[in-house]
C-alpha cells in the first residue's frame, strides 16, 4: 500500500518535473527570442541618451555611461525643421484618416446596403484596388499630380491617399451588420437617407471605424516612398522622409544619437496606439496585411 | 389598391438605388480620378519617351524592348527575385516556430510577448536608421558576430555578398512579429476538440501537430505566403536607406522598386520608369494568380 | 520711358493679362533655401527695391529646388530670377533658358568690365568659366565652393608630424603620411585613418575623382562632344589609387564618411569640405590647418578638385524689361561679398575684395582662392546624375568586387557613352542647340 503510493507520488514528481522543464526550456526559448526581437528597438531608445561617442563603442552598455539627458533631442531639433516634419506627418495623417473613415462607411453602407445598377462592377473596382501594389502607380500619380499643380504641395502630399480602398472593404463587411429593420422604421417615420446614415448608420459603425483609424494611422504615418517623390521643399517633408534626410548629414556632423532621437520620436505615437488599443491595433493590423 | 402600393413601393425602390449611388460616388470618383486614371496612363507612359523636359512622344513598345538589353533592370530582377526568395522562405518558417512557441503556455508569456512585438512599431525607414547604426563595421553587430568568424571589424553593408544578406535579416526581423500574428490566429481557430482527439487516438503531440493542425493551417499559410511575396516583390525603402548610395554597392540591393525609383526620379526616364512598373505589375499579378489558385478565403478571415 | 512704350505695345497686342496698366516691373526671383543668405537677400532686395521704385521684387525660396525649377523653365512657367547649380547650367543653356549677362543693365560699360570686376585678365575667365558657354557669359556667382585639404593637428603632432611643414604636395606623398598617421589595432582593425577619400556619394567621382585623371592630362566626360573616355592609363591610375587605399587598408566607402569621421577626430586629413566645413569643425574643437589639394608627382595640369557654385541667371524668356531690371537686381545681390562671406560664409569672388587686408588675413580663404584660380568648374554636362552613377558603379565593382579594371572600365566607357547620347538627343528633342 504504502509502496503502490510512493511509487505513484513518483511518477507523479517525474510528470510535475517534466512539465517544468518543458516549461523551462519554452521559457529560456523565448526569453532568448523575445530579447533578439527585442534589442534594436532598446538599442535606439537606450542610444538617445548615450553620449555620441559611446553609441558606437564596443562592448555594448546596457546603460549609458554618460547619461546625456534630452542632449540629441534637442540638438536633433536644432540640426532640423524636426517640428515641422512632426506636424506635416500629423497633419497629413489626421485628414487622411478622418476623410478616409467618413468617406469610406458612406460607401460601405451604400454597397451593403442598396441594390443599385453597377455595383459589382464599382465594388470590383475598389477590391481590385487592394490588389494592386503602390508602386505601379507611382510614375503615373506623380504626372498626374503635377499636372494639377500639387507638387510639392500638402494637396499633392495627401490627396492621393485621402480615400482609401481597405476602409471601403472595411466598412462594408461592417455595414452588413445593420438590422434593415432599423433603417426602415427610420423610413416610415419619413427621414432622409442621409439622415439615416448620419443618425443611425455611423454611429453603429464607429467601433469598427475606431481599429480602421488605428490601421489608416498606421499606413499614412509610416508612408515613406509617396512623401518621397511628391515633396521637395524641406519644410513639406513628412518624419520618416525627413528623418532619413537627416542621417545622411552633408557637413560632417555627428548625428547618430540625434537620429536615434528622432527615430524615437517617429515611433512614439505608434507606441502609444500600440500599448493602449493592444487589442485593436492587433486585429487591425492583421486584417489589413500590413507592415507585410 | 394593391397595385397602387406596389407602384409606390417601386418608385421608393427607385429613389433608394439612387441613393446607393450617391453613398458610393464620392469613393468611386475618388478612385476612378486617383487610381483607375493614373493606371491607364501608366500604362501609357510606359509606351513613351519623357523626361519632364518635354511631352511625352509615342514610341511604342521600344521601352520594353530596350529594358531586355538594360543591364541595370535585368540585375534588378535578379536582386529581386533573390530578395524575394531570401525575405520569404526564412521569414515562413521562423514566423511559424514563433507562432508555436508563443502559443504555449509558459510563466512570463505574455511579457517576453509584448518585447517579441516591438519590430511592429517602427516604420521601415525607422528599421533602416537603426539598422544601419547596428551594421556599422566594428559596432554592436560585428562585436556579437565577428568573434564567432575571428573578425573584429565586418565590412556589412560593403561587401557585395553579405550586403544583400544583411538587408533580408533585417527585412525577416521587422515582419516576424506580423507573421507570427497570423500564424498564432490560425492555430487558435483549431477547435480544441480536434486536437484531443488526435490524442485520444494515440497521437503523440509531434504526430497531432503534423496530421491535425497543419493541414488546418493551409489558409493560412497561403496568405501568409502570398502576402509576403506580395511585400517582398515591392521591396524598396530598406535597400533605398540602408544600402549605400541606394541600391548599392555595385547595385547588388537594387530591386525592380529601386530602379523605378532611379530611372523616374534620378535620372528622369519617365517612360522606362514606367516599363519597369509594368513588368513589376505583372510580377505581382502572377503571384496573386497563384495565391487564388491555391484558394485562400479572400483575404485573411477573422471577422 | 522706354519701358512705358514697350509696356503700352504690350497692352495694344493683347498680350498682357493684367488690367490695370502698372509702372512697376514685377521680377520674380527664385532661390534655394539657405537661411543665412536668405536673411542678407532680403535686406538688399528691400534696399534695392527703395532704390528702384519703378522694380516689385517677388521673391520666393523654393527649397532643394532642382527639380521644381527644372520643370518649371520646362513649362514655360520658370521664374525671371534664379540661382542655379552649375552641375544643372548646361542643361539651362542648351535648351536656350539663359539670357546673356547684360553689361550694361548692371551698370557697366562692356563685357570686360564685368570679367574685370572678378579678376584681372585670365583669372576673372576661371572664375567666371563655371556659367560662360562658348564665350557668352549667362550669370553671376553667389556662392562658389571648391576644396582644399584640412589637416586635424593633434592627430598629426601626434604621429610626430607637422602639418604646415610635412604637408606633403603630392598624391604620393599623401599616401605615405597617410600611412604614417593610419593606427590599426591588435587585429588590424582600423582605429584611426590618416587620408581617406570620401566615399559617400557617386556625384563625387566628378567632383573629386575626374579632378585627378585631369591632372594627368586627360578627362573622363568631354563636355563640348558629349563622349567619355574612361578607359585610358590616366583613369587606371587613380582608381589604382583609390584603390590602395581599400586593398592596404587605410580607408575606404565602409567606414563613417570622412567628413563626419573628420570631425568626429577620427581621421587626420580631409579633402573634401569647402569653406563652410569650418564652423563644424570650430564647434567639435578640432585644431585644424588648411592645405592645397595634392598633384600627381608628374601633373600635366595644375588644379586641384572641382569648383562649383550657384549663378544668378535671367530666364531668357523674360520679357525684355524684366530681364534689364532682372540684372539690375543680380549687380546689387553680388555687390556685397563681405557681408555674404562674414555672415553666411557664402564666397563671391569679386576681384576688389580679395584685395583687401581683411580678406588676405582670413585664416582659410585665401587657399581657397589659391585653388579657385587654378580650378576648372566640373561636371557642366547633361546628365551628369546618371553618370556619376555609373562611374560609382565601377569603381566599387573595381575596388569592392575586385572585378579587372580593363574590363569594368570598357563597360563604363560604352556606359558612359550611352547615356550621354540619350541626354544630348534629349536636349536636342526639347528644342535646344
Amino acid at each position: 500500500m504504502a509502496e503502490t503510493r510512493q511509487y505513484e507520488s513518483n511518477a507523479a514528481f517525474e510528470a510535475r518535473l517534466r512539465k517544468r522543464i518543458t516549461k523551462l526550456i519554452l521559457f529560456c526559448t523565448a526569453v532568448l527570442v523575445a530579447v533578439i526581437f527585442g534589442f534594436p528597438m532598446y538599442f535606439m531608445g537606450i542610444s538617445a541618451f548615450k553620449a555620441e561617442s559611446e553609441i558606437l563603442a564596443t562592448p555594448f552598455r546596457w546603460l549609458p555611461e554618460r547619461f546625456v539627458g534630452l542632449e540629441h533631442y534637442a540638438r536633433a531639433f536644432d540640426l532640423a525643421p524636426i517640428g515641422q516634419w512632426y506636424l506635416n506627418s500629423v497633419f497629413a495623417a489626421t485628414l487622411q484618416v478622418s476623410v478616409a473613415i467618413f468617406v469610406g462607411a458612406m460607401a460601405g453602407y451604400g454597397f451593403a446596403k442598396f441594390r443599385f445598377r453597377g455595383k459589382r462592377i464599382l465594388f470590383a473596382l475598389i477590391l481590385s484596388i487592394m490588389a494592386v501594389p503602390f508602386q505601379i502607380l507611382l510614375i503615373p500619380l506623380f504626372v498626374l499630380v503635377r499636372q494639377f499643380g500639387w507638387d510639392d504641395s500638402y494637396a499633392g502630399l495627401i490627396m492621393p491617399g485621402i480615400i482609401s480602398a481597405f476602409g471601403v472593404f472595411m466598412m462594408r463587411q461592417f455595414a452588413y451588420a445593420i438590422p434593415d429593420e432599423l433603417l426602415d422604421a427610420a423610413r416610415i417615420d419619413g427621414a432622409g437617407e442621409f439622415r439615416i446614415f448620419l443618425l443611425i448608420a455611423l454611429p453603429l459603425l464607429a467601433p469598427a471605424a475606431a481599429s480602421l483609424a488605428i490601421i489608416l494611422f498606421l499606413f499614412s504615418w509610416n508612408n515613406f516612398l509617396w512623401p518621397l517623390v511628391v515633396a521637395r521643399d524641406r519644410a513639406l517633408l513628412t518624419l520618416p522622409v525627413g528623418m532619413t534626410q537627416f542621417s545622411q548629414p552633408y557637413r560632417g556632423e555627428p548625428i547618430v544619437g540625434p537620429s536615434m532621437a528622432v527615430s524615437m520620436l517617429a515611433t512614439l505615437p505608434v507606441a502609444l496606439l500600440f500599448l493602449f488599443f493592444q487589442r485593436y491595433f492587433i486585429e487591425g493590423m492583421m486584417v489589413s496585411g500590413i507592415k507585410g | 389598391m394593391i397595385n397602387r402600393l406596389l407602384l409606390r413601393d417601386v418608385s421608393v425602390i427607385r429613389r433608394r438605388q439612387y441613393w446607393g449611388l450617391v453613398f458610393v460616388l464620392p469613393a468611386v470618383l475618388f478612385f476612378v480620378v486617383f487610381f483607375l486614371y493614373p493606371l491607364i496612363i501608366g500604362f501609357g507612359l510606359s509606351l513613351t519617351d519623357f523626361t519632364l523636359l518635354r511631352p511625352p512622344v509615342w514610341v511604342g513598345l521600344d521601352n520594353y524592348i530596350n529594358l531586355l538589353s538594360d543591364r541595370l533592370f535585368l540585375k534588378s530582377i535578379n536582386v529581386t527575385l533573390g530578395y524575394v526568395f531570401g525575405s520569404t522562405v526564412p521569414t515562413w518558417i521562423l514566423s511559424l516556430l514563433a507562432a508555436l512557441l508563443f502559443y504555449q503556455k509558459f510563466p512570463g508569456r505574455e511579457g517576453l510577448k509584448l518585447l517579441f512585438f516591438s519590430p511592429l512599431l517602427p516604420s521601415v525607414a525607422v528599421v533602416s536608421v537603426i539598422w544601419v547604426v547596428l551594421l556599422h563595421p566594428s559596432g554592436i553587430l560585428t562585436h556579437f558576430i565577428g568573434p564567432l568568424v575571428g573578425k573584429s571589424s565586418i565590412t556589412w553593408l560593403h561587401d557585395l555578398t553579405l550586403s544583400p544578406i544583411v538587408i533580408v535579416v533585417a527585412r525577416i526581423w521587422s515582419v516576424i512579429p506580423f507573421y507570427m500574428l497570423i500564424w498564432l490566429a490560425g492555430l487558435t481557430a483549431i477547435p480544441q476538440e480536434l486536437r484531443d482527439a488526435a490524442l485520444v487516438d494515440g497521437a503523440n503531440r509531434r504526430q497531432s501537430f503534423l496530421r491535425v493542425e497543419l493541414p488546418l493551417l493551409r489558409p493560412t499559410a497561403v496568405f501568409v505566403m502570398a502576402v509576403s511575396t506580395i511585400a517582398a516583390f515591392q521591396g524598396f525603402t530598406l535597400q533605398f536607406i540602408i544600402a549605400p548610395n541606394q541600391g548599392g554597392p555595385v547595385d547588388v540591393n537594387t530591386t525592380l522598386g529601386v530602379v523605378i525609383w532611379k530611372y523616374g526620379f534620378q535620372f528622369y526616364r519617365m517612360g522606362d520608369a514606367a516599363a519597369v512598373s509594368v513588368v513589376l505589375f505583372a510580377f505581382i499579378m502572377i503571384v496573386t494568380g497563384i495565391q487564388l489558385k491555391l484558394g485562400s478565403s479572400d483575404r485573411y478571415s477573422l471577422q | 520711358m522706354k519701358i512705358r512704350l514697350l509696356l503700352v505695345l504690350l497692352l495694344a497686342l493683347g498680350l498682357a493679362g493684367f488690367t490695370q496698366a502698372q509702372d512697376q516691373t514685377t521680377v520674380t526671383v527664385w532661390m534655394h533655401n539657405h537661411a543665412p543668405r536668405v536673411a542678407i537677400d532680403e535686406e538688399l532686395v528691400a534696399e534695392f527695391m527703395e532704390e528702384n521704385p519703378d522694380i516689385h521684387v517677388d521673391y520666393q525660396i523654393v527649397d532643394d529646388f532642382f527639380t521644381a525649377l527644372q520643370t518649371a523653365m520646362a513649362s514655360g512657367a520658370g521664374p525671371d530670377v534664379f540661382n542655379q547649380f552649375t552641375l544643372f547650367n548646361a542643361q539651362f543653356y542648351a535648351q536656350g533658358m539663359l539670357a546673356p549677362v547684360d553689361p550694361v543693365a548692371m551698370g557697366y560699360q562692356t563685357i570686360e568690365d564685368v570679367y574685370a570686376h572678378y579678376g584681372e585678365g585670365l583669372i576673372g575667365e576661371t572664375v567666371l568659366a563655371g556659367d560662360t558657354f562658348n564665350g557668352v557669359l549667362y550669370g553671376l556667382p553667389t556662392e562658389l565652393s571648391n576644396y582644399a585639404c584640412y589637416t586635424n593637428d593633434d592627430l598629426w603632432a601626434e604621429a610626430g608630424l607637422d602639418p604646415a611643414m610635412d604637408f606633403p604636395s603630392t598624391w604620393e606623398g599623401l599616401a605615405e603620411v597617410g600611412e604614417m598617421l593610419t593606427k590599426r589595432d591588435e587585429n588590424g582593425t582600423l582605429a584611426q585613418r590618416g587620408f581617406d577619400f570620401n566615399w559617400s556619394a557617386n556625384i563625387y567621382m566628378m567632383l573629386h575623382f575626374d579632378p585627378m585623371v585631369t591632372q594627368l592630362g586627360q578627362s573622363m566626360i568631354d563636355e563640348m562632344t558629349y563622349t567619355a573616355h574612361i578607359n585610358n592609363d590616366a583613369v587606371k591610375r587613380v582608381m589604382q589609387y583609390w584603390k590602395d587605399i581599400v586593398d592596404e587598408n587605410r580607408g575606404g566607402p565602409q567606414y563613417t564618411v570622412s567628413r563626419n569621421a573628420f570631425t568626429a577626430g577620427e581621421l587626420a586629413t580631409e579633402c573634401t569640405f569647402g569653406n563652410w566645413g569650418t564652423p563644424g569643425m570650430e564647434a567639435a574643437g578640432i585644431n585644424y590647418s588648411i592645405h592645397n589639394i595634392p598633384r600627381w608627382d608628374d601633373a600635366v595640369n595644375d588644379l586641384g578638385f572641382a569648383t562649383y557654385a550657384f549663378y544668378l541667371q535671367v530666364n531668357a524668356n523674360a520679357p525684355r524689361e524684366v530681364q534689364e531690371a532682372g540684372w539690375k537686381l543680380v549687380a546689387k545681390l553680388t555687390s556685397q561679398p563681405d557681408r555674404y562671406l562674414n555672415e553666411a560664409a557664402l564666397f563671391q569672388p569679386v576681384a576688389s575684395y580679395l584685395a583687401t587686408d581683411e580678406f588676405a588675413g582670413n585664416a582659410i580663404m585665401p587657399v581657397f582662392l589659391d585653388e579657385l584660380v587654378r580650378g576648372q568648374y566640373h561636371p557642366r554636362f547633361a546628365g551628369f546624375s546618371e553618370v556619376g552613377d555609373a562611374l560609382g558603379r565601377a569603381r566599387d565593382r573595381i575596388i569592392l568586387g575586385n572585378e579587372d579594371m580593363d574590363a569594368v572600365l570598357h563597360n563604363a566607357e560604352d556606359e558612359v557613352n550611352a547615356i550621354l547620347e540619350r541626354a544630348q538627343a534629349d536636349i536636342e528633342a526639347a528644342g535646344g542647340a
